[in-house]
């Protein structure tokens, strides 16, 4: 819901929806690259 | 079954039949509103007799509802009760018609918000803004904030030609309000999941077992703002972003997560092209088409303290845009810009 003034001028009510899924599926995302690269780094060292 | 239309029409002719006696001389009108990435909501307005401001209340939702089987008059009970509950409007939104006409009023509350846009062009042909790669600045006007988030007005070339300013003024005083209303704020993801999930009732020792601190060039730091709201627009804080990569050592890959906030990994983390297919799939999963923010991921350069488009190009993407024109031109004709657009009857 938002409000409308005179002249039409909408008065926006802004939050954040739920932001865990996004986050949770980044940081889900990047774990794996995490892995790849400490895979990656061991494999430069051997 | 009444589809959308009819849904609509259904509530303007109806509404009144379930607002208590004090509200019957209200006007009760349709409009129209886009929102961010062109996103259109169709409304209800009950504006009460002798007030300059009434609640939009926005029947997507409740349509759905009814669609999915409610019953139409609990639905329209539900739409009273909010229209009732919102009648009165917030005392700073009372006298907002009179004073955003002051430039004194609005100067010190002009704040910056990042868009995607071409999503948002329609938008952008009548609002002042600044480009950055595929991204834009554009302002608004912040009225009030609590818990549950912040109340605003966007700014439009016709606001900017009323207090006779340019678009450099505004901008300007945006870069300077944000970083004082609106603080940039930079935590490390488990920071941040450690936060959330304690707010859900985890014990902090799980909480602190499951999000444990990594090392810093392992970690994902989200980039966002005091409220938590539109805080993408951080990310054109130079100086905060160059604090966080001194701190990792390396340049920055930024992930445009939403409009509400942003990711930065080291550019140890990944190729900007698999980065960018990870933002794409979660976009597409995760995040509603009005909070998405964009599908490509930027690098930060510590040294020079710049952004730019990491996988791809503006020029790159521009030839695709001008492939999609008349797709895209077919979809937008019968939008408008933000604004309330009254509907009438067909």
């Amino acid at each position: 819901m938002d409000y409308v003034s005179n002249g039409n001028v909408v008065i926006a009510k802004e939050s954040r929806s739920d932001k865990a899924g996004t986050l949770l599926a980044y940081d889900m995302y990047l774990a794996k690259n995490r892995k790849g690269g400490k895979r990656k780094e061991k494999e430069r060292h051997a | 079954m009444l589809n959308f239309q009819e849904f609509q029409e259904y509530v303007e002719m109806n509404l009144k039949e379930v607002l208590s006696e004090e509200y019957q001389d209200a006007v009760v009108s349709l409009n129209e509103v886009t929102k961010n990435n062109g996103t259109v909501l169709h409304a209800v307005t009950v504006r009460p007799e002798d007030s300059n401001i009434a609640p939009n209340i926005y029947l997507d939702g409740y349509f759905k509802k009814y669609e999915e089987g409610a019953d139409i008059d609990i639905v329209m009970g539900e739409i009273g009760r909010v229209a009732m509950d919102n009648m009165r409007a917030p005392e700073e939104f009372a006298s907002i018609g009179r004073d955003f006409q002051n430039f004194d009023f609005v100067k010190d509350k002009i704040i910056m918000v990042a868009v995607n846009a071409e999503r948002n062009r329609d938008l952008l042909a009548g609002a002042p803004h600044q480009c950055r790669e595929d991204l834009a600045l554009i302002y608004k006007v912040m009225i009030g904030d609590n818990k549950d988030g912040i109340a605003t007005i966007t700014i439009k070339n016709e606001h900017m030609a009323m207090w006779g300013v340019t678009t450099e003024t505004i901008h300007d005083l945006a870069m300077e309000n944000t970083k004082e209303i609106l603080p940039v704020t930079i935590q490390s993801m488990n920071e941040v999941m450690r936060e959330m999930f304690a707010k859900d009732g985890m014990p902090d020792e799980i909480a602190e077992a499951m999000f444990a601190d990594m090392p810093a060039n392992q970690q994902m730091y989200v980039i966002s703002n005091a409220s938590k709201v539109n805080g993408a627009a951080s990310m054109f804080y130079e100086d905060a972003l160059s604090g966080l990569a001194d701190r990792i050592g390396t340049d920055l890959f930024i992930l445009p997560s939403s409009v509400h906030e942003c990711i930065a990994v080291s550019t140890d983390m990944g190729t900007p092209e698999s980065l960018a297919e990870m933002v794409q799939e979660v976009n597409g999963t995760q995040v509603n088409l009005e909070e998405q923010l964009s599908d490509h991921v930027y690098r930060f350069d510590a040294k020079a303290k710049t952004i730019s488009l990491a996988d791809t190009t503006m020029e790159q993407l521009e030839a695709k845009v001008s492939e999609n024109t008349q797709e895209y031109d077919a979809s937008q004709s019968q939008s408008q810009t933000e604004g309330s657009r009254p509907r009438h009857h067909r």
